[in-house]
């Protein structure tokens, strides 16, 4: 089974994500801050994360950067809301593999993770 | 329902989310008004926003996500912008109108309905007023504009590294080196198309060198991603993978659809290169020559794409729009734009009448469109005023615990009976002669737990008035707008915890006692004025704990309750029992209570026609509590609501009526004495009546009501308890007085008929069933 | 769960009023009690008794022998409440005695009689046979419903 972490500052979009990934047989692991995406990240080793880069504090595009220091094969998606060309340009400099935006749906999401792995 | 089906199980979260989040909102906007400073709060203003228009739309309530979209592009701004003077009023109006109609939503919502449409004419006022505060500040936003433009700019150097980097596929065979073309494009809807490719186009350049493609400028150039949605996006690169490789990397991009690979011919290669640059280029012969050329047009090419870029003229950050400015023509633009600022700055009707009255000369086109303007803002803001009343109408839930009610419940239930079964284990029969030293301090022990386990489980449904204060202070500023009267308002212990029940239902008898005082309370700033008064009206509304009890007062400043004017209306209904001068001023306040009493003779908007005090009244009794007046004419009045902290206990007198055990109220009693004492009466009908200090009194039979058998017939023999409810008095007859002692009040089964005059049952000590009589059952016989 | 709703079919519980034997689906039975002492709730129907307390839990409970319109018996040692679940809320019946949990399979039980009319009739789901002597299956609804033949009479 793939593991998926799942991280944005709102609960309602991680539980959202999470609703969508669960009924794919994925395992979500969930996290609220870039911090915590980094640490669970080296912990849990997601096979993907999806990471909302609008979040307050340390910004998601600093915790892609430390994931893909830590591995550079890690594979992240971007989350992010309409009007952030150059935050998602940044994004994949620094190593996302792709990105979706709010709002999507379930196949939106799915399409992206699977071509994933 | 969201229209995403898989999102149907959020919307319970959505709800709870979003009502949270408005009433965050709410207070800020509203701190900030006060305060006069929005710095504090613009931020967490912005995030709200943010936030709500994200989960909005990801249950595609496109309504709450368009405005909240605008206003979170308003509040962008103005957290960004400096020397900006918002409006505070305005800006707090705006966003009090966007809380109220998302509120309706989410209600709508609640109740399995749909959410509001699209306010378009509430998006437009907001945008208009963040265009304007944008016009206003033209250069301002070049100056931001100008940054983002640098910013821009050093990004650039981390856009696509040149591809003349890449050592490692420079020294491979030539035979391996091969040029590919890839075509394709992005499935509809898969949004930023042009960002997209160029993360196709940087995931690949480790793979590939010289890597060109149409179009060129794929970041920085919005017009790119229309043009791939059109016609697609073509790559040309160069690249010594193997082919599997290259269509692997490629099948891998999502939302790619009509994907084309070609590996190419010398020729073909060629022919591509000059497309794809734009020039003509002269065949070459040898693969490395290619290769040199190629890089050295690469970097023209990227040359020529950070030079674009100084040049483009700004654009308008906040609505996506060239500004006025820009447009050619300066002599009729002139007139045009100094118009159309105006208009712009102040869209309020009466502001646009002045403006124009003071420019008759308008260009006729203009003048139409103002009027139309003005028509469609009086209809808006009709359409406006109802959503509010609707709005306002609302208590609604206020916020959840986190835990499900039923649990909460079903603990505080179980507590209950714990409380009651430690009892029945320390007073049962079969101890009663027992000496047990170490079973008593065991007891004792346990007894201090099963306390503490008490306290904080009726604490768990604790939660403080804040919320319900803090729609007071809407209900306040609104109201004192549209009668225009100077109002201060002041909230006092808004942390004082109650219990969850009481937040539910007090909110309706505060809503009207608060209205009263604004309506009828305090005066109009003439009056005020004339009738000598130095300050401001005030209101003072306060919670505090005392004893075992909360007390919420509504204090004002106004004109005082005018008891001769109640007496007289008392009259001409027949109320009077007395004769007037016997009242004292708190019976006369009580009339006040009374269903259809009301000395207003308008009615307003507000305060209804009063029926409201009795209602209030009600409300508050249903809490278990009581509600007081007091006033001093001229010089203001107080309503102040007792409300004892835990419901469920109460303080109950025992009495016996043969085997039967009956706990009343201690509340609603007066007093209690033997029969023998005083004379008893009985009239031609057979009622019999007690003469106590001059005043006669029915007696009521409790054996007789209940249908008890019992021995003790004889009034003489018995006790007679003094019983009063809501002004009536009875006198209960029983066989014998026990004691008084606090019971936990349980409902009885449903199964069970109803009985007037009994509210309920409790479990004694001994575990024995008493019934709870109800004082307003048996009074009103 | 299904499976215990299926063992639990089939099955009943037995007791005795005035020497005949009478059955109720176990699925109904909440618990089994020896008589206590019922606190009197006035103006209910005749054949409430009042209610009980059960482990700090408020129980109505019905004598049996006044729902079906017999003489009253005074309570004895081996007087017994049973406790049903009348759809989430609990509701006692006052029996002469509690016999056992037995099965009664489906063939083993015929429709009810029909010519008779008194009082009992209508709360007759089936008669069942066990060990060769009848078992009047009561229909546990219909018992525990206010019916209007139940007048409100003063307690005694």
């Amino acid at each position: 089974m793939k593991r998926i972490m799942v991280v944005d500052d709102a609960e309602f979009m991680r539980t959202s994500i999470k609703i969508m990934l669960e009924s794919e047989q994925f395992d979500v692991l969930e996290a609220e801050d870039g911090n915590e995406a980094v640490e669970k990240y080296k912990e849990a080793r997601p096979d993907v994360v999806t990471m909302d880069i609008t979040m307050p504090g340390k910004t998601g595009l600093e915790a892609i950067k430390e994931i893909r220091e830590f591995d550079p094969n890690a594979k992240i998606i971007v989350v992010t809301a309409m009007g952030t060309e150059f935050m998602i340009r940044d994004a994949i400099q620094l190593g996302a593999s792709n990105f979706i935006i709010k709002p999507f749906d379930e196949e939106q999401l799915l399409e992206v993770i699977k071509k994933l792995l | 329902m969201p229209d995403n089906p898989k999102l149907e199980p959020m919307l319970e979260m959505y709800v709870y989310e979003t009502i949270q989040l408005i009433d965050r909102l709410e207070q800020l906007i509203m701190d900030s008004e006060v305060s006069g400073d929005l710095s504090e709060g613009m931020e967490e203003i912005f995030r709200i926003m943010h936030t709500i228009k994200g989960n909005s739309m990801m249950m595609m309530f496109e309504g709450i996500a368009g405005l909240s979209h605008i206003t979170e592009d308003l509040f962008d701004y103005l957290r960004k912008a400096e020397n900006v003077e918002p409006d505070y009023e305005r800006i707090t109006d705006l966003v009090l109108d966007g809380i109220d109609h998302i509120k309706i939503s989410v209600q709508q919502l609640e109740a399995g309905g749909e959410p509001l449409g699209k306010p378009e004419s509430l998006i437009q006022e907001i945008k208009e007023y963040l265009d304007s505060l944008t016009f206003m500040n033209s250069d301002q936003a070049k100056t931001i504009q100008k940054e983002k433009d640098q910013i821009e700019q050093k990004s650039q150097k981390y856009y696509i590294a040149p591809d003349k980097g890449d050592e490692k596929t420079t020294h491979k065979e030539p035979d391996e080196d091969r040029g590919y073309e890839v075509v394709f494009r992005f499935s509809a809807g898969s949004e930023m198309e042009n960002i997209r490719a160029f993360s196709v186009v940087h995931g690949f350049k480790e793979k590939a060198t010289d890597i060109l493609h149409i179009p060129s400028e794929i970041v920085e150039d919005e017009g790119a991603m229309e043009y791939i949605q059109i016609n697609g996006f073509q790559i040309l690169f160069r690249s010594t993978e193997k082919e599997e490789t290259i269509h692997e990397y490629f099948n891998s991009v999502a939302f790619a659809e009509n994907m084309k690979v070609k590996k190419l011919s010398f020729d073909e290669y060629n022919e591509a290169i000059a497309r794809y640059l734009g020039t003509d280029v002269e065949a070459f012969d040898t693969v490395e020559e290619i290769g040199e050329s190629v890089i050295d047009s690469t970097t023209e090419v990227q040359g020529f794409i950070e030079s674009t870029t100084e040049e483009q003229p700004f654009i308008d950050s906040t609505t996506g729009e060239q500004p006025i400015v820009e447009t050619a023509d300066p002599e009729t633009e002139l007139t045009a734009t100094s118009i159309e600022s105006d208009v712009v700055e102040s869209v309020t009707q009466e502001e646009t009448e002045i403006v124009l009255n003071d420019m008759p000369e308008i260009v006729p086109e203009i003048n139409d469109e103002l009027i139309a303007l003005e028509e469609k803002a009086k209809k808006d803001k009709a359409q406006r005023e109802q959503t509010k009343a609707a709005a306002d109408k609302s208590s609604g839930a206020q916020n959840y615990i986190s835990v499900g009610i039923p649990k909460v419940d079903k603990l505080m239930d179980l507590v209950g009976e714990l409380v009651v079964s430690e009892s029945m284990v320390t007073r049962n029969p079969d101890l009663t002669d027992v000496q047990l030293e170490n079973f008593d301090k065991a007891v004792r022990q346990h007894r201090i737990i099963i306390n503490e386990l008490q306290d904080i489980v009726m604490s768990i449904r604790m939660m403080p008035l804040s919320m319900t204060f803090q729609k007071m202070n809407r209900l306040v500023r609104d109201m004192k707008k549209k009668v225009g009267k100077d109002i201060d308002f002041e909230l006092r212990g808004k942390e004082t915890e109650v219990d969850k029940n009481v937040i539910e239902q007090i909110g309706d008898p505060l809503m009207h006692i608060i209205r009263n005082s604004i309506d009828h309370g305090i005066e109009s700033n003439d009056v005020r004025e004339l009738s000598g008064k130095k300050s401001r009206g005030k209101i003072i509304l306060e919670a505090k704990h005392s004893g075992g009890d909360v007390w919420i007062t509504v204090k004002d400043n106004g004109k005082g309750i005018n008891t001769e004017h109640i007496l007289n209306k008392a009259e001409s209904k027949g109320l009077l029992m007395k004769q007037k001068e016997e009242y004292t001023d708190r019976e006369v306040y009580n009339f006040l209570f009374h269903s259809g009493f009301s000395t207003k003779e308008q009615v307003t908007e507000f305060s209804g026609r009063g029926v409201g005090l009795d209602v209030v009244a009600r409300n508050v009794e249903a809490l278990g509590g009581t509600i007081i007046i007091d006033s001093e004419l001229g010089k203001g009045s107080e309503f102040a609501i007792r409300i004892p902290l835990t419901l469920a206990i109460i303080d109950g007198m025992m009495m016996s009526v043969n085997k039967s055990i009956f706990v009343l109220p201690i509340t609603a009693i007066k007093e209690s004495f033997s029969a023998k004492e005083h004379d008893v009466i009985v009239d031609p009908e057979g009622h019999e009546m007690c003469m106590i200090r001059g005043e006669c009194y029915p007696i009521l039979r409790l054996h007789d009501r209940f249908g008890i058998k019992t021995e003790c017939k004889t009034i003489n023999d018995g006790i007679l308890i003094m019983t009063e409810y809501d002004g009536n008095v009875a006198l209960l007859f029983a066989d014998a007085i026990l004691g008084e002692q606090q019971v936990v009040v349980k409902n009885l089964s449903s199964f069970l008929q109803k009985v007037e005059g009994i509210s309920g049952c409790a479990l004694l000590g001994d575990g024995r069933i008493s019934l709870i009589l109800d004082p307003a059952g048996l009074v009103n016989m | 769960m299904s499976d215990v709703m299926d063992t639990q079919k089939g099955k009943y519980l037995t007791f005795e009023i005035e020497g005949d034997a009478y059955g109720l689906e176990i699925q109904h039975v909440d618990d089994i009690i020896g008589i206590q002492e019922i606190t009197q709730v006035p103006c209910q129907p005749n054949s409430v008794q009042g209610v009980i307390n059960l482990r700090g839990k408020i129980v109505p409970t019905l004598d049996v022998r006044l729902r079906f319109g017999k003489e009253f018996r005074n309570y004895d040692d081996r007087t017994c409440i049973v406790v049903l679940d009348m759809n989430g809320t609990p509701v006692g019946i006052v029996v002469d005695r509690v016999l056992e949990v037995t099965q009664i399979p489906e063939e083993n039980i015929s429709e009810p009689p029909k010519f008779e009319l008194d009082d009992e009739n209508i709360f007759i789901a089936g008669i069942g046979k066990y060990e060769e002597k009848p078992v009047i299956l009561l229909d546990c609804l219909r018992l525990l419903s206010h019916s209007d033949t139940d007048l409100i009479v003063s307690t005694e």
